[in-house]
């Protein structure tokens, strides 16, 4: 009998468990629990490894033990969930899910599960609520305890026969030290479950602390059986509580008296019949093994072994005792049984031909009476064999080859020749080593073809002595073949590699084939001065390390230059062919020559039929026609970005819309271009007529000069060509700044002020804020969760009413923020008093882009551009969130478009004249 | 906690927040309902697993307004307010408050109840 502690048990049913060892989990869990009946871990390990084990019945019975004693145990509603689950019961796997997830929140995976559940049983696209039983858990393990007694208590208000609830809502005033209250619920859950472990152990300290000594001891002694290894009663004591330790906690950790453990293992030979009750010591001696094994045991075990018989018979008492309807199934039997059908085992060869069952009989029996275990030995097995189930081995296959009268084929052919003529040159092996490899080799073939476990001579032997002369013809030969192979398997210093191949090659006496420009005979000797000295300077590399120190040493290698002496020339060619990742505006000019194409021309004469967009089409695609597509791609950026810059060199006075354009038809030149009849395109005639009056700087432009080529209507930009020129906005310092202010997606980082944290000797860290939402799948996930405008408004409402009853001001400001400014009908007021109040007009339209009122914001901006006024970047910022509106895209963009020009940035005034332009085409496309 | 959130809400452009654990799970809230705060939280722990959770801060704009995550030691800080909120501020403010919280949380539930 061995004594042990009884975690030492319950870890071990846990460790089975967790290996998969189901059947020893749930013996030792009922071992102990023979011991212990009440403990509650050993029913929760009992019940998963049944459960494992696919015995539902059994694991039903034991987890709804399990949730007596320990009615939060999340283990034993994950077993219950399962079991409903493998019975069909969809509706009550859930709900034993859902209790096992609120009672471990945290475990995800039983977060997981009550998900799966749900998607099983209501579809996909539901979301999973947290309960206000979880959110006890919650606040219960965060040690939040009046909040988790709290959400207990309105738990208990819907579901009253929530006992894990009960008990939680016991524990948290318990843990609040609120004794009264917190024995009552102990009371309360023990009405239900009255082997309630924790509720018995916090009722035993209310009462030891209420001065009840005697029911204390009792619910206490009444816990400590179903919890006698004090786990659970540990997880009531809080650090800082000694008597409460001393009290709750076992002095003594309890020993479990494992009687069945110790009297199964008693090591056992690995086949051995039943043993033979009838021995007596002095009949038979213990063999040296069971010796061993006997010793390796426990003390007491030993002693147990020293009084009782527990030796092995031999066969022939096995045969004796076999019932006769079995009595065939024994290698004995089967001989016999061979031996009346007239069947004969082959002969092994140098042994006994007297194969008779009585020869194999009388061996058996003399062995028997050497040995404890009389089993027949693997060539009496083979000798037991059929010849029609002889094993195919190589010498059977010989034997039927050469009845076939099949020669063997012959290893001094041509094509063998040729072979090992070639393998010849090769460096030759370590014949010891490889030879024995071989012999080993074929040993292990051999034994696996046979099935015999038998050493490497007898079978050898076996087999030579079958064979006899035939298999030694058969084999001639094998030697020599044998010899090549040893001589083709390189040594462990042989040369490895290019120059091993080419020393081969050399000592071979073939010549490298000729390079032109390459002298054949300075290359010989070459070959012939330096081949030794460069054998030696390599012969310290290794096979591992030759691989990488190969590059450096080929180069120092005489042969090797020699053999590659030009390549240098035909390497160059390859590396100018291929492109690089980094090709230059060099590289793509020559991508353009090659394809005969000229650059991008500027003058006059190529427009006309001819256009420069159209050239640069022709010149693009025949490009690609030569020129890799990677590179192409370059060619892009290329155009597109340094196209601008042409326009900027050119004469700020004499540049053509064709500059600009791209176009090349008109003669029109930059101040030419007249706002007032792109303006026209915009059905806002007082605004028209206002910029008109005002803006006499510029001159009448035709828009027939964007519009139409020379034979007339048709359409000279396309819509894709605009769109490609407005991709190669020449990216200015205006223009970058612009972009980063308006097109970027407001990045912003969230600073801390100092002035917040004076004083505070824990200053924070700035916090980093990411703007998050770009991106599309976040987007989705909030969306789909239900954050969306009308949450949004819900709770705009709510505010608003809260306001309204005065529970809320609702108005205070954040730090740093100004407070609002006048009105937008004072500022009108003003600027209607004030017309050349700069800074009044900037503000007005800028107070309405922020109220969204891009109409009289976009004539205010007008107004401030005839009237030329300067225009901030803040001011640019909000004309272009107006231009962005599509009922204000045209204007917007003309307005924004002679604001560039007037300040000389030609490269934005074009980009806004053509987004004008855009945009009056799709108006119009729409229109239609 | 909920008067620390309520006094989210005297700022004129916050409409709603809650404090959460980082799992979702609702501490406390203010100006939502219970649901909707639920919903809100969910969606912050969402946001901060899908971004790998290391920013501290984080700031979405979507459609009917914005949405303006914080993470202290152990709670994070939700909030729902209108579009175009001055963010810096905002994120000064709510730094503050999850501070206050994560204190609240650890100090006085743990210790003094």
């Amino acid at each position: 009998m061995a004594a042990r502690p009884l975690t030492e048990a319950v870890q071990q049913a846990e460790e089975a468990l967790n290996d998969g060892n189901y059947r020893s989990a749930v013996d030792t869990c009922r071992r102990v629990l023979g011991q212990f009946p009440e403990f509650a871990t050993a029913h929760r390990v009992l019940g998963e490894a049944l459960l494992e084990d696919d015995d539902i019945a059994g694991a039903e019975h034991a987890f709804a033990d399990v949730l007596q004693r320990d009615p939060q145990s999340s283990a034993a509603y994950a077993g219950l969930s399962k079991i409903a689950e493998s019975r069909g019961d969809q509706d009550s796997a859930l709900a034993y899910a859902q209790v096992a997830w609120e009672n471990a929140p945290r475990q995800s995976d039983l977060r997981d599960r009550v998900a799966t559940l749900s998607e099983q049983l209501y579809g996909q696209g539901g979301r999973l609520h947290l309960t206000r039983a979880a959110l006890t858990s919650l606040h219960f393990q965060a040690g939040r305890w009046s909040r988790a007694a709290a959400e207990a208590a309105g738990v208990l208000t819907e579901h009253p026969n929530r006992v894990d609830v009960q008990l939680r809502q016991a524990e948290a005033l318990w843990r609040r030290g609120s004794l009264a209250s917190a024995g009552n619920a102990c009371r309360s859950v023990l009405a239900t479950s009255p082997s309630s472990v924790l509720a018995l152990l916090m009722l035993a300290d209310v009462e030891r602390q209420q001065n009840q000594p005697e029911a204390a001891a009792e619910h206490l002694e009444q816990a400590r059986k179903i919890d006698p290894d004090g786990v659970r009663a540990a997880d009531l004591v809080t650090i800082g509580s000694p008597d409460l330790a001393e009290f709750i906690l076992p002095t003594t950790l309890p020993v479990f008296n494992d009687v069945a453990e110790t009297t199964i293992e008693a090591e056992r030979p690995r086949i051995a019949p039943a043993p033979d009750f009838s021995w007596s010591a002095a009949d038979v001696p213990q063999a040296p093994d069971e010796t061993a094994a006997t010793e390796a045991s426990a003390a007491d075990t030993s002693e147990a072994f020293a009084d009782y018989d527990v030796s092995l018979p031999d066969d022939a008492e096995i045969e004796a005792a076999r019932p006769p309807a079995q009595a065939a199934s024994g290698y004995t039997s089967m001989l016999r049984s061979l031996e009346g059908e007239g069947l004969q085992p082959f002969h092994l060869g140098g042994e006994s031909e007297d194969t008779s069952l009585d020869a194999f009989e009388m061996t058996d029996e003399a062995t028997t009476d050497d040995e404890t275990f009389g089993l027949v030995s693997d060539e009496e097995l083979e000798a037991a064999r059929p010849p029609s189930e002889s094993p195919r081995g190589y010498t059977t296959l010989l034997n039927s080859l050469d009845d076939t009268g099949l020669e063997p084929f012959q290893v001094d052919d041509a094509g063998s020749e040729a072979v090992t003529d070639e393998l010849n040159e090769q460096p030759a092996a370590a014949e010891t080593g490889t030879v024995a490899e071989l012999d080993d080799a074929s040993t292990t073939d051999m034994i696996d073809e046979f099935g015999v476990v038998a050493s490497a001579d007898s079978a050898e032997a076996s087999e030579s002595a079958d064979t006899g002369d035939l298999s030694t013809a058969l084999t001639a030969g094998w030697d020599d073949i044998d010899a090549e192979i040893e001589r083709a398997i390189p040594k462990a210093d042989s040369w490895r590699g290019y120059t091993g191949q080419l020393r081969d090659l050399d000592e071979a006496g073939l010549k490298p084939f000729s390079i032109e420009g390459v002298d054949d005979d300075a290359e010989e000797t070459g070959l012939a001065a330096e081949a030794g000295d460069t054998l030696d300077d390599l012969s310290f590399l290794s096979d591992v390390g030759l691989e990488s120190a190969g590059a450096a040493q080929v180069e120092s290698n005489p042969m090797d230059a020699d053999l590659t002496e030009g390549w240098s020339a035909v390497d160059d060619e390859i590396q100018n062919a291929i492109p690089s990742d980094s090709a230059t505006d060099d590289e793509v000019l020559d991508g353009f020559d090659l394809s005969g194409v000229e650059p991008f021309a500027l003058d006059d004469d190529q427009a006309g039929t001819e256009q420069a967009i159209d050239t640069y089409d022709s010149a693009t695609t025949s490009a690609r026609d030569v020129v890799p597509s990677d590179l192409v791609a370059d060619i892009d950026l290329w155009t597109f970005e340094d196209q601008p810059s042409v326009v900027h060199e050119a004469a700020p006075n004499s540049a053509s819309i064709d500059d600009i354009f791209g176009e090349g038809e008109s003669d029109l030149a930059i101040e030419d271009l007249d706002l007032s009849e792109l303006e026209m395109l915009d059905s806002a005639p007082e605004a028209a007529e206002e910029t008109t009056a005002s803006d006499d700087e510029f001159e009448p432009f035709d828009l027939s000069a964007l519009e139409g080529s020379g034979d007339g209507g048709e359409t000279v930009l396309s819509e894709t060509d605009l769109d490609d020129l407005g991709a190669a906005e020449p990216v200015s310092e205006e223009t970058a700044d612009l972009a980063a202010s308006v097109e970027a997606a407001p990045v912003f980082e969230m600073t801390t002020e100092p002035g917040a944290f004076s004083g505070d000797s824990e200053a924070p860290q700035p916090a980093h804020a990411v703007e998050v939402a770009a991106s599309g799948g976040v987007q989705m996930t909030i969306e789909h969760l239900g954050v969306d405008a009308s949450l949004f408004e819900r709770v705009r409402q709510a505010k608003m009413q809260r306001i309204e009853a005065g529970e809320l001001q609702g108005n205070q400001l954040l730090p740093g923020v100004e407070p609002p400014g006048p009105t937008l009908e004072e500022l009108e007021q003003h600027v209607a008093e004030n017309p050349d109040d700069v800074e009044a007009r900037r503000q007005f339209a800028t107070a309405l882009v922020g109220a969204e009122d891009h109409g009289r914001a976009l004539a205010e901006y007008r107004a401030m551009h005839t009237s030329r006024m300067p225009f901030e970047a803040d001011d640019l910022e909000s004309l272009v969130r107006v231009a962005e509106q599509p009922e204000h895209s045209v204007a917007g963009n003309q307005l924004l478009g002679a604001i560039h020009r007037r300040s000389g940035n030609l490269g934005l005034s074009a980009k806004h004249y053509r987004d004008a332009l855009a945009a009056h085409r799709d108006n119009a496309k729409k229109e239609a | 906690m909920e008067q620390e959130l309520q006094g989210l809400l005297e700022y004129q452009d916050i409409l709603g927040a809650v404090a959460s654990t980082i799992d979702g799970l609702v501490v406390a809230s203010a100006g939502f309902e219970s649901d909707d705060a639920e919903t809100v939280a969910a969606a912050g722990s969402a946001v901060v697993n899908d971004t790998g959770g290391d920013d501290t801060a984080l700031a979405l704009e979507l459609d009917g307004g914005s949405l303006f995550l914080t993470r202290g030691a152990e709670l994070m800080l939700v909030v729902c307010a209108e579009p175009g909120i001055p963010q810096d501020p905002l994120a000064g403010v709510m730094q503050e408050s999850v501070r206050r919280l994560d204190a609240l949380l650890v100090g006085s539930d743990q210790f003094s109840e």
